[in-house]
């Protein structure tokens, strides 16, 4: 894929210091965070990873504005526009979680909560390479539905609000389901359910992708 | 013009917003090289004209094409068409070199040579940013890098908005030299009507979202008087030979802004009657797009037919 450095710049351009700030706040929650770092049991990191993706989306999805309209306004294909969107979306997840994959990986998580004597340091530090992992599926969960949603409201026809309306019934299946199934601990049905989840997120990506192709500019 | 020749065609296009019918059925070619002046009163439907030549709205109906290609969804290689259109503009902190640079990552001949240059004619620095120019510049601005772009289509949405006259005169330079140059077509809306006169080939008057006239300039200039008419004239006489455009009645004449089909036949029905004086693109914009006056019982009875013509 070529990239287009002028265009990767302008598009990041917003998110800039939404980058600067989360990218700041993970490498500290992470160096100073003295519990094992477990994704799906740290809500403060679920809570994270939800408003990063959608405050990214939130940025990206403002085809409305005057500059996003100068940008549509260029010349570039829809196609390359759209890639940079994502590349743009993938270098602000980049920018918040190396750093903290660097202190994990290092590691110099442990060796810091071992200077602070936390007991459980360095015993459960290997373990913690799981948070990275599973922050980030929850990343590629997540950001598909958010985009889809911003394009969707941005369309002129009607039902904009459908998208809005399908990431509240995302979200509000996802806890029913999470909270019934764990406390069952079925593994099966935990691991159909996050199939599933990832399933629609990616035919949410899909659409997205398909609707950007047909986005009104200056409508 | 042949087909190879045309640049953009619309036929039938058609773009309703919620039901209300913004442009309705315009059917326009464009050929290369050609200056195209879109004139028309606010809210008639130019801005929305051009933004689907630019590929950035979906008609409701009818098609709008470049180089043979439909627009929507945008198919043809974009980067050949420049726009500057209204409510669109880069982001304040943006510097003058970044927007030159995104459109040099799209145009493949973009020369920064030409685009330095006319910034520098104009005291703007590369390294401004946007929300230090003035709005002239920021319009220059814009307009040179679509000029610098290389593109083979303009579409200039009031391209001389906050622009001087000595600024102005240096753009209409600047497009027909390349017209003439590099057989760029360019589309450009305005209200400035006396500066389209000096710069189109072409006019294309809309009013109520329909295509009121499409003409060579050079040939509304043969063909469009202001003419002085026996008081009793029966439009029936006229209509072999002219368009009423407008019309009113003064004491001892009809009054009418006519389009002559056939300036022979004309003399030939009225020899040595007619005075007629050549008006300006002003007037028959006007004529084209002002309501008419409100005439008494008797004189509408009389020009009834003449609208119509």
């Amino acid at each position: 894929m070529q990239i287009q450095w002028p265009l990767f710049f302008w598009i990041f351009r917003p998110l800039r210091l939404l980058t600067l700030i989360s990218s700041s706040l993970a490498t500290a929650y992470v160096l100073l965070h003295d519990k094992p770092l477990e994704f799906f049991l740290d809500m403060n990191a679920v809570v994270f990873v939800i408003s990063h993706s959608f405050l990214i989306s939130l940025l990206l999805g403002q085809v409305r504005s005057e500059s996003f309209a100068f940008l549509y306004s260029q010349g570039f294909s829809r196609d390359l526009l759209w890639r940079h969107v994502w590349l743009a979306t993938l270098a602000s997840v980049l920018a918040t979680w190396v750093p903290c994959a660097v202190l994990i990986l290092t590691p110099l998580r442990s060796h810091f909560q071992d200077w602070m004597l936390n007991p459980w340091f360095p015993l459960m530090a290997p373990t913690e390479s799981r948070f990275l992992t599973r922050s980030l599926l929850f990343y590629g969960m997540l950001l598909p539905l958010f985009h889809y949603e911003w394009i969707r409201s941005s369309m002129p026809f009607r039902g904009r609000v459908s998208g809005h309306l399908l990431v509240i019934a995302y979200f509000v299946c996802g806890l029913f389901l999470t909270e019934r199934l764990w406390s069952f601990s079925v593994d099966l049905a935990r691991t159909s359910m996050f199939l599933g989840f990832i399933a629609i997120s990616a035919i949410l990506g899909l659409f997205g992708y398909w609707l950007h192709k047909r986005l009104e500019i200056g409508a | 013009m042949t087909e190879s020749n045309t640049v953009m065609e619309t036929v039938d296009l058609t773009r309703d917003f919620g039901g209300k019918v913004v442009l309705e059925d315009v059917s326009l070619t464009v050929g290369s090289g050609e200056i195209l002046a879109l004139l028309g009163p606010n809210g008639v439907g130019k801005s929305t004209l051009m933004k689907l030549i630019s590929g950035l709205l979906m008609p409701s109906r009818g098609e709008a094409k470049l180089w043979g290609e439909s627009c929507w969804p945008p198919s043809v290689e974009m980067y050949r068409v420049a726009c500057i259109l209204d409510g669109m503009s880069p982001p304040s902190g943006t510097r003058v070199r970044e927007i030159m640079s995104l459109k040099s990552c799209v145009s493949p001949r973009f020369d920064w040579k030409l685009a330095t240059s006319l910034c520098e004619q104009h005291q703007i620095s590369t390294a401004s940013r946007w929300r230090t120019l003035s709005k002239g510049q920021k319009r220059w601005t814009l307009l040179v890098a679509a000029i610098a772009s290389g593109a083979d289509l303009l579409v200039l949405d009031e391209p001389v908005d906050g622009l001087d006259v000595a600024t102005r005169l240096e753009l209409y330079g600047l497009l027909r030299e390349q017209s003439n140059d590099r057989g760029v077509t360019s589309i450009i809306a305005s209200h400035i009507i006396a500066d389209v006169e000096r710069i189109a080939d072409d006019v294309v008057i809309l009013a109520n979202g329909r295509v009121r006239l499409h003409s060579p300039l050079e040939q509304l200039r043969d063909e469009v008087f202001e003419v002085e008419l026996p008081l009793e004239t029966d439009d029936s006489v006229i209509s072999p030979m002219a368009e009423v455009i407008s019309s009113r009645r003064a004491s001892d004449a009809l009054i009418a802004v006519i389009r002559f089909r056939s300036l022979h036949l004309a003399e030939q029905e009225f020899p040595g009657e007619i005075s007629r004086r050549r008006v300006s693109l002003e007037d028959l914009y006007l004529a084209y797009t002002q309501p008419q006056q409100p005439q008494a019982p008797a004189e509408q009875q009389g020009l009834a037919n003449e609208r119509s013509l």
